[in-house]
């Protein structure tokens, strides 16, 4: 009995496998109908199909599976060519197995149907007939909005769990026992091929080896132990460096290089590419495209990235949704895309790449673009806000207002899309596994960016202290940390409405005591000279935890407190310290709920930033303010500062005709700033022991602006002073506190940077090694 | 007819505990916990046993009593329920005793509602009394009054 539940769970994995890649393989065959080969590939996965099911006496999947392998092979023989009624009647055919597959899985045997019609189709077409037009014959793949996680993904594998594939890694020696008298030749030779040679060679090994199936739960166990592995390694060093004794010493170094390499391999099996998601989605867009009538491409870059496969899960339904709605909202119909001069047929990248120990995902689509007044409109309709308010919102600001639950800008209520159900499930998602999503939109398009992490068993977490206990913030909430100086007042907050708050920068921010909210002793601030202030953000709102003191920066491996404290919100885990002292981490949108601030915020129209008299007119573009060689104060608008980061000059590395820095796993190509603003400066200049730089993304690429010194963040005044007669890489001046500072025009400087250096390409630049 | 299975002893305060051995996975001693704020009051916090969390149950609290102060000599008797191990905080633990659950008698009606829940009977020894407890009992009670 036993043995036949593993068959059966056995078919029923191959059959989802299969479904996958016929999926894929349909919609790539409509673009190309004379892939002969696609056909093959088709046919014998339908075979294979029948065939499996044939064994389990499943007759309905015998007979349909029989049916449109029967077409297909007309199609194969080139009898019959393959029009878009028999691929919707394909298409239909998979539909209805998968739905048969469905049933065979909850119930272990074929759900009863009648699939008479579907039998009758396909041998009509395979007769050479056509059909008689039906409205909408393909059945779309059409799910329910995603469902918010109901548990923190960090207790892992909630669902059944399935084998997933590890590859075995194959260590092939290139080299092979050479007599000795040419070795040192032969080695040089095959040390320069040994790249071309490891690639070459990698197809083959996989033919050597064939990938396990490997059951999840227990590379789960497996992780564990590795955890408690690490854990333990951890207190071995310690006793290690204090014990004296070389031979122990040398013994835990070893133990020490083991379990580090354990635990990296360890990891790599819990990674999956991010294509085992998006195989999905060339036949939802296909859909999608036809239910709305419009002509949609979809294009895929990155798909082999690879992320956490817990995560991985947990984006699926984000990411179709956003698809869903890239096509449904987004991309107009092929008559008004042509009147506004756009190609007829609308495009969607998924683009997927790792970034600062991120996965960034982003879903760009050559649409319509979010109408913003629209949101504007709606907003104030729904009494979200005030038609003043609205009107003096920034466009980041309108824009989040489609992440609310139940906001829709849709007219027309369509069963794809439109419902106003969605944007803020998406969000919390992401945000549950300690990501975040922003949107760029234009009458060009719009761009969704999640950016998610790596891998939540492990992450980066700030702790801090509060009484005699120590607590873990996620890195993910942290937006800054203060300290700030007790002016005048109660300890120099301000009150809104009952909520203590201080400023920041021109901004409110309200601030929780974490000694209150935990109801535990902590230290008397009253007698504290200075506050310490953790600057968090989540649930939608940007608030500061007074704590008695921040202590310092770890990663964790994050686990489950146990069922006894899942109802106290305030957490999400707990983790062990290199000590052997339990920690708790913090959920920080659960801190935030369970104080109450977000309604107290609400019910009184909280304001962000401070807009009385004089700070209003300062209220303008946030800037960095730096030092160059020979010009002081010069201002960088803060969308272009990624990071700031010191660097000892003896990094600097020269590659062709850039100073480069190897930064992460990238290298930064750097910008001496002052040779763009002052002219050509004698290197001699920079000849200190450490350079300040202020790094930028820009194309996905780290790009280095060599400072002299920085000094602050400041708010430029919205009147800008332009230059006559116009100063290369300065887009004008302005006045702040009473003296001058110049605006850096930072694409001008970019744009010169890559003109002078058009001839490479540093897009394929990589650290090797 | 002699049923008769091993029962692991502890005390708590003045009183004598049992519970069957098999349910107890093991005994450690001066265990540091780590108190976990806004926790319902019968959970003392965490402990790290070998890298997994454990969750302490203060077994003075679940019992009723007025001190639940524990000394730092308190032992953890660690038993997995459901799939989870739970350290329930003793002062002192004692003998193993193989007894025969058919001579298990009710509790006293004198005792607090909340610890007679948590006895499945009292054995007799002939100079105290000896509670058996339903690990069971102990910790869904404490979800029960969480939620």
């Amino acid at each position: 009995m036993a043995n036949s539940d593993q068959f059966l769970e056995e078919f029923l994995l191959e059959a989802e496998e299969i479904f996958d890649q016929l999926d894929q393989s349909f919609v790539q065959l409509e673009k190309t109908p004379e892939d002969k080969k696609l056909v093959g590939n088709i046919f014998r996965a339908m075979h294979t199909l029948k065939g499996s099911s044939g064994f389990f006496a499943f007759k309905r999947i015998e007979k349909v599976a029989h049916a449109g392998e029967s077409l297909l092979g007309k199609i194969r023989e080139g009898t019959r060519v393959l029009d878009e009624s028999a691929t919707n009647v394909l298409l239909q055919t998979m539909d209805r197995l998968r739905e048969i597959v469905k049933g065979i899985e909850t119930t272990s045997a074929e759900p009863q149907g009648d699939d008479s019609q579907l039998v009758a189709d396909l041998k009509t077409l395979m007769d050479g007939g056509s059909l008689a037009p039906r409205q909408n014959t393909t059945a779309p793949a059409i799910e329910p909005a995603p469902e918010p996680a109901s548990e923190p993904v960090a207790s892992e594998a909630q669902e059944e769990p399935k084998p997933i594939e590890v590859a075995h890694k194959l260590e092939q020696e290139p080299v092979n026992s050479t007599p000795v008298a040419d070795a040192v030749e032969q080695l040089q030779v095959q040390l320069q091929g040994i790249q071309v040679q490891a690639q070459a060679e990698a197809p083959k090994s996989s033919e050597l080896a064939q990938p396990l199936k490997v059951n999840v739960e227990l590379l789960d166990r497996l992780m564990n132990m590795v955890s408690e592995l690490v854990l333990a390694r951890n207190r071995l060093l310690s006793f290690a460096t204090n014990s004296g004794d070389a031979n122990f010493t040398s013994t835990v170094r070893t133990i020490d290089m083991v379990t580090l390499g354990l635990q990296t391999s360890m990891m790599e099996t819990r990674m999956q590419p991010i294509s085992n998601v998006w195989s999905k989605f060339p036949r939802l867009v296909r859909d999608t495209a036809q239910m709305c009538s419009k002509k949609v491409e979809l294009v895929q870059l990155g798909a082999e990235t690879e992320l956490d496969r817990t995560l991985l899960e947990s984006i699926r339904d984000p990411l179709m949704h956003i698809v869903r709605n890239s096509v449904d909202h987004g991309i107009e119909s092929p008559e008004l895309r042509a009147a506004k001069g756009k190609k007829e047929t609308g495009t969607i990248t998924l683009s997927s790449m790792h970034e600062n120990g991120m996965v960034v995902i982003t879903i760009s689509d050559d649409g319509a673009g979010i109408n913003l007044p629209l949101v504007a409109q709606k907003a104030v309709q729904k009494g979200l806000a005030t038609p003043e308010r609205v009107a003096k919102m920034s466009e980041r600001e309108l824009m989040d207002f489609i992440f609310l639950p139940g906001f829709s800008t849709k007219e027309v209520v369509s069963n794809l899309s439109g419902r106003g159900v969605g944007m803020d499930v998406v969000r919390t998602n992401v945000q549950q596994i300690g990501g975040n999503v922003d949107v760029i939109s234009s009458d060009q398009g719009t761009k969704l960016r999640i950016r998610i992490p790596l891998t939540l068993a492990i992450m980066p977490a700030v702790f801090v202290r509060c009484g005699n206990q120590r607590f873990a913030i996620p890195q993910n909430n942290l937006f800054e940390m203060v300290r700030h100086k007790k002016g005048s007042g109660s300890l120099g907050l301000e009150d809104f409405y009952g909520v203590p708050v201080f400023r920041l920068r021109n901004k409110l921010i309200p601030v929780l005591f974490l000694n209150k909210e935990l109801q535990i002793h902590g230290d008397d601030f009253e007698s504290k000279e200075a506050l310490s202030i953790v600057v968090v953000q989540a649930a939608g709102i940007c608030f500061g935890l007074i704590v008695d003191e921040v202590l310092f920066m770890q990663e964790v491996v994050v686990k489950s407190v146990g069922p006894l404290l899942k109802g106290v919100t305030v957490y999400s885990g707990a983790t062990i310290l290199g000590d052997g002292h339990v920690a708790l981490i913090f959920d920080i949108g659960g801190i935030a709920i369970r104080s109450g601030l977000i309604s107290k915020l609400l019910e009184n129209d909280f304001q962000e930033n401070i807009d009385d008299g004089k700070s209003a007119q300062e209220e303008g573009q946030s800037a960095l303010l730096f030092d160059l060689i020979n010009q002081d104060r010069i201002a960088l608008p803060l969308d272009y500062v990624d990071r700031l980061e010191n660097f000892p000059a003896h990094r600097i590395e020269r590659r062709g005709p850039h100073d480069v820095i190897v930064y992460g796993d990238k290298i930064m190509r750097l910008i001496w700033l002052s040779d763009y603003i002052e002219g050509k400066t004698p290197s001699s200049d920079y000849r200190v022991e450490n350079i300040s730089v202020v790094v930028h993304y820009h194309k996905g690429q780290p790009l280095g602006f060599v400072v002299k010194q920085v000094h602050d963040i400041v708010s430029l005044p919205n009147e800008i002073i332009m230059l006559s007669p116009p100063q290369p890489g300065v887009m004008g001046s302005a006045i702040l506190d009473d003296s001058v500072v110049s605006i850096l025009n930072v694409d001008d400087i970019i744009r010169r940077f890559e003109n002078t250096h058009a001839s490479e390409n540093p897009a394929h630049m990589s650290v090797e090694g | 007819m002699n049923f008769s299975k091993t029962y692991s002893t502890f005390y708590i305060d003045d009183f004598y505990f049992g519970i069957l051995t098999t349910d107890v996975t093991e005994l450690t001693k001066e265990n540091e916990v780590t108190a976990v704020p806004l926790a319902p009051a019968a959970v003392q916090g965490l402990i790290n046993l070998r890298g997994r969390i454990v969750t302490a149950i203060n077994m003075r609290h679940r019992l009723g009593m007025t001190h639940t102060e524990y000394s730092h000599k308190s032992i953890t008797v660690f038993l997995e329920h459901k799939g989870e191990l739970f350290g329930l905080l003793v002062d002192g633990v004692s003998d193993i005793l193989e007894l025969d659950e058919s001579s298990f008698e009710a509790p006293p009606s004198n005792l607090p509602h909340s610890a007679k829940e948590m006895i499945l009977g009292v054995y007799k020894l002939s100079d105290k009394l000896l509670f058996i407890l339903d690990p069971n009992k102990i910790i869904d009670g404490i979800e029960l009054t969480h939620v």
